[in-house]
């Protein structure tokens, strides 16, 4: 643990120049499970970074927490650092469907988690939750939607599952020990989802994301808006602005396994992975993940990013989804319809064919 | 110079597929010096990759050879390679008017089969000498004994002499050259009489012209001379005459008796046309050769590119594919389903396979390939007379006085076991039965059937009823009257004409209601539910829902997903492209070979 937040203090000195002419806005701990790392190294890992970064800015700073896991003392140090916002894998509060997902937590020890949140001093919380498994109901995810907003959080994530490649659920589906639920069914939580949330006061700004008023994540907003950011970190992907108008911007994504990482991290290459992005593609990508966002994309921040309009890029094909009913218009923006949020990735490709 | 009348001998081979006969052409031509052994490309009469890969010839050719006997005396040898295909009878029956005999390749180990069997009777009824040949010898299983007397006993021929040879390792091919000296007829015909040359063969040379494989009856041909085509009209000068050896070998002239090639300019290869007789135009003939037959194609459908802006490059394909094939046709049309495409017309089934195969393989074209149809004869209620190769042509119910179909006379051949599955197949397929004959231990039924019918999987039934060991053979008969429907499909209420078809009455059901359901099949979810109904006329006989798409989106998308997501949505655009718009469903193209390969059993 103490060598990791070693190697990640050293990456982050390497890349600074990358960064170091941007204000930091948003700081998002995740990925793997930071409520295990011990609060001393935590301390260490974010004052190192503070140190060197200009965190004067930072209005969200987000850590990921497991409920299993989550201590008192890592809460202190946290909210001491600087964290002013914990996101939790709640994922279900029904038993069955926890230990199916081979999660080690309890329902009950997710309530003692929020609490211990709140205690802690930490104002904005986020839960995570999964609908569409395997033997889940339509009751049941009402009652997991219910004990969350119980919980009183500012902030829901509810993810549809897509089963993985390689892991051991997606193995049990395909040989048929588990089931999804029917198409109709997953949607039906999903519609439940959004009527029931916005009932209690949580708006959907993004396909899996609900928030009460002035809540949203800054953090993730930042990715549908094409906003830079540096990941640092095994497997951490980075955009960062272009030099000039070509490429837009480039990705990139660190070497994934700790000890391909050391060995990146302790030779003198700098970047690893790299994607630049051209002007079309960074076209496509504002309408690919602006229009996950309730907001969608506006006309005016499409001309101010990319120098040409919407309606030049795409706009017959755009008139076609809006005639269909997949998208639609309200004022400056083009967005989707719910129809259309439920098929996002058949309007893409549709989208796709202009850029 | 070709020879003296006398010391010509004009065959062919005739063998079951996988006999040998390729192998035993090679070997004749290496044995005759016509190719070194080194130089040998294995099977040279098959030059064409597809025609290799099936084990099946569909063009043939001539090639000269000559031969020193053990007589002293040198011989011409016209080896004339044969089709040897269903789709081809009328061709290899052109080819066997041009010789005076036949080798009969039977393998050692397997006997004589019913393609066999067809061939040598259509050899012996051209009044060819038949040197039966016992092939693959150097085989463990080779019962060359018994073969020899099914021969005896099967055709009824002496084969107490049939040379044992291995054309694989050459064993004994010195006999066979000896056979063919000493048994095949040599040619007769008069020089003095007017020209009368029966051609048997074209092809189309990209710096000659369409060149007619001949063989002369009477008379003489050369350069110099203006040709008269008795049957199409057509006039030409000949520029040059020769023989294959196996190129182009021109010489003077060529006179009665002997197989060689014209060149005369001529542009296409549709003026030539097998069968025809040409003459002197100066000084011709008062009667052409007899067995003329203008060959017509039986079996239709549309070939559309899977890719719209590929439809020039498909018919630039097809003309050239057209340039070496005098019985493949084709004529633009539109549907409405499928944009620009052609309607093309061919022998047979297989030719319509080895077509399609070859615009694929050869020209890289991504095709969509409708129903096969035939042409129906059609009498309107105001009493004129259509014929239609295309349903989507097909007049309205109420104009319709009478619908006629063609019927062939189908020939099988089988071991007695698998009779009775056959039989009931033909049943199914509405056959007539005529008869039943033993042969040995085959039996060859006859029945009257439906064109229809035997285009979509009869091939594939028949072979797999009797494991591979029945084969069959079919002519156009006539054409009968017939309870026809035209079967429609619609698509979310549209009418998709690709998939139109005319079928009898009473399998308009059974057929429809299987359509629907593999469409359904095949047919992914939309953006909207889906209709997918049979009809016929304004009335829906079946239906089938492809339920709407309820869900296509990625529920998390953060930083670490973009690029990911980004390859997923290109490989769901690749997807796109395989499919073909019908008004506004999506169809993928497999979606044709779905439906044409349906079983309704």
């Amino acid at each position: 643990m103490s060598e990791y937040v070693t190697l990640l203090l050293m990456e982050m000195e390497k890349r600074l120049p990358l960064i170091s002419p941007y204000p930091v806005r948003t700081v998002y701990l995740g990925g793997g499970t930071p409520s295990l790392l011990p609060a001393a190294e935590l301390t260490r890992l974010i004052r190192g970074l503070s140190e060197r970064l200009d965190f004067s800015a930072v209005r969200e700073f987000t850590a990921e927490a497991n409920p299993g896991t989550i201590q008192e003392s890592w809460l202190q140090a946290a909210r001491a650092s600087g964290v002013n916002r914990i996101s939790m894998g709640a994922q279900s509060f029904e038993p069955g469907m926890l230990r199916m997902l081979g999660r080690i937590h309890t329902p009950q020890e997710t309530a003692e988690a929020v609490d211990r949140v709140r205690k802690a001093g930490i104002q904005n919380l986020s839960l995570d939750l999964m609908f569409g498994l395997p033997g889940q109901t339509v009751d049941i995810w009402r009652n997991t939607l219910e004990k969350a907003i119980s919980l009183h959080p500012e902030h829901l994530s509810c993810y549809g599952l897509i089963p993985e490649e390689g892991t051991p659920l997606k193995r049990d589906l395909d040989a048929h020990v588990l089931n999804l639920p029917e198409e109709d069914t997953e949607r039906e939580m999903y519609d439940l989802t959004i009527r029931l949330l916005e009932s209690r006061g949580f708006h959907q700004y993004e396909i899996s994301n609900f928030a009460l008023p002035g809540c949203e994540c800054i953090h993730n907003i930042g990715y549908w808006r094409q906003i830079p950011y540096l990941g640092l970190g095994c497997s951490a992907a980075s955009m960062l602005p272009g030099t000039s108008s070509e490429p837009a911007y480039v990705r990139s994504v660190n070497p994934a396994g700790f000890d391909a990482y050391r060995q990146w991290v302790l030779s003198h290459e700098i970047q690893s992975g790299v994607e630049p992005v051209s002007r079309k593609d960074a076209q496509f990508e504002t309408l690919m993940l602006g229009l996950r966002m309730n907001a969608g994309v506006s006309e005016s921040d499409f001309l101010s990013m990319h120098g040409c309009t919407l309606s030049s890029c795409c706009g017959s094909v755009l008139r076609n989804l809006e005639q269909e009913g997949l998208m639609e218009r309200r004022g400056d923006s083009v967005c989707l319809t719910r129809n259309g949020m439920d098929l996002q990735n058949a309007v893409l490709v549709r989208l796709m064919e202009c850029f | 110079m070709p020879g003296k009348i006398e010391k010509i001998r004009n065959f062919c081979i005739i063998a079951h597929i996988d006999h040998g006969k390729s192998t035993l052409a090679d070997r004749l031509l290496e044995a005759t010096g016509v190719f070194a052994k080194r130089e040998m490309v294995e099977q040279i009469l098959d030059s064409m990759e597809l025609e290799r890969e099936r084990g099946i010839t569909i063009k043939s050719k001539a090639v000269r050879m000559m031969y020193t006997a053990q007589d002293g005396e040198t011989y011409e040898l016209n080896l004339i390679d044969t089709p040897g295909h269903v789709d081809f009878t009328y061709e290899v029956s052109r080819a066997l008017a041009a010789c005076e005999g036949a080798i009969l390749v039977v393998d050692a180990t397997q006997g004589i089969e019913a393609q066999t069997l067809a061939n040598c009777y259509m050899a012996l009824d051209h009044n060819l000498e038949i040197i039966p040949v016992i092939n693959k010898i150097d085989l463990p299983s080779a019962q060359p004994e018994q073969v020899r007397s099914e021969i005896e006993d099967v055709i009824g021929i002496d084969a107490s002499d049939a040379p044992c040879v291995s054309a694989k390792t050459g064993q004994n091919i010195q006999d066979v050259l000896e056979a063919v000296v000493r048994h095949v007829p040599c040619p007769s015909g008069d020089a003095t009489q007017p020209l009368k040359a029966l051609i048997f063969d074209a092809f189309y040379d990209n710096y000659r012209g369409a060149i007619c494989i001949i063989r002369v009856k009477e008379g003489s041909i050369r350069a110099g001379m203006r040709m008269r085509m008795m049957a199409t009209g057509g006039e030409f000068d000949v520029v040059e005459v020769g023989t294959f050896n196996p190129g182009y070998s021109p010489c003077d002239q060529l006179g009665p008796g002997d197989v060689g090639y014209v060149a005369a300019s001529i542009k296409d290869v549709r003026d030539t046309r097998v069968g025809d007789t040409i003459t002197d135009s100066m000084n011709p003939a008062s009667e052409p050769l007899p067995g003329y037959k203008q060959v017509t194609p039986m079996v239709f459908c549309g070939i559309y590119p899977a890719d719209g802006a590929d439809y020039p490059a498909l018919k630039e394909a097809l003309e050239k594919l057209r340039m070496n094939d005098a019985s493949l046709t084709f004529e633009p049309e539109t549907s409405v389903a499928l944009g620009y495409g052609f309607r093309c017309g061919f022998l047979g089934l297989l030719h319509m396979d080895v077509i399609t195969a070859r615009l694929e393989r050869e020209f890289d074209l991504n095709l969509v390939t409708t129903i096969p149809g035939v042409i129906y004869h059609i009498t309107r209620t105001d009493g004129a007379k259509l014929e239609i190769d295309n349903p989507t042509k097909l007049p309205p119910v109420t104009e319709i006085a009478r619908m006629e179909e063609p019927y062939v006379r189908a020939e099988i051949f089988s071991p007695q076991e698998y009779i009775g599955t056959l039989m009931e197949l033909c049943q199914e397929r509405r056959g007539i039965y005529l008869d039943m004959q033993y042969e040995g231990s085959r039996v060859k039924i006859n029945y009257d059937m439906p064109l229809n019918e035997i285009i979509y999987d009869f091939f594939d039934q028949i072979k797999s009823r009797s494991r591979g060991y029945a084969s069959f053979d079919y002519e156009l008969k006539d054409y009968r009257e017939s309870d026809l429907v035209k079967l429609d499909i619609l698509l979310n209420g549209d009418l998709c004409d690709a998939f139109s078809q005319i079928v009898f009455r009473d399998r308009a059901y059974g057929r429809g209601r299987t359509i629907c359901e593999k469409l359904k099949d095949v047919i992914p979810r939309q953006q909207f539910e889906i209709p997918i109904q049979a009809a016929i006329g304004g009335k829906i006989i079946a239906r089938e829902t492809v339920k709407a798409m309820r869900k296509d989106v990625l529920a998390k998308c953060y930083g670490g997903d973009i690029t990911r997501k980004k390859k997923l949505l290109e490989k769901q655009k690749e997807g796109k492209k395989r499919m073909r718009q019908f008004g506004t469903v999506q169809v993928p193209s497999d979606a044709f070979l779905a439906v044409l390969k349906m079983d309704e059993t």
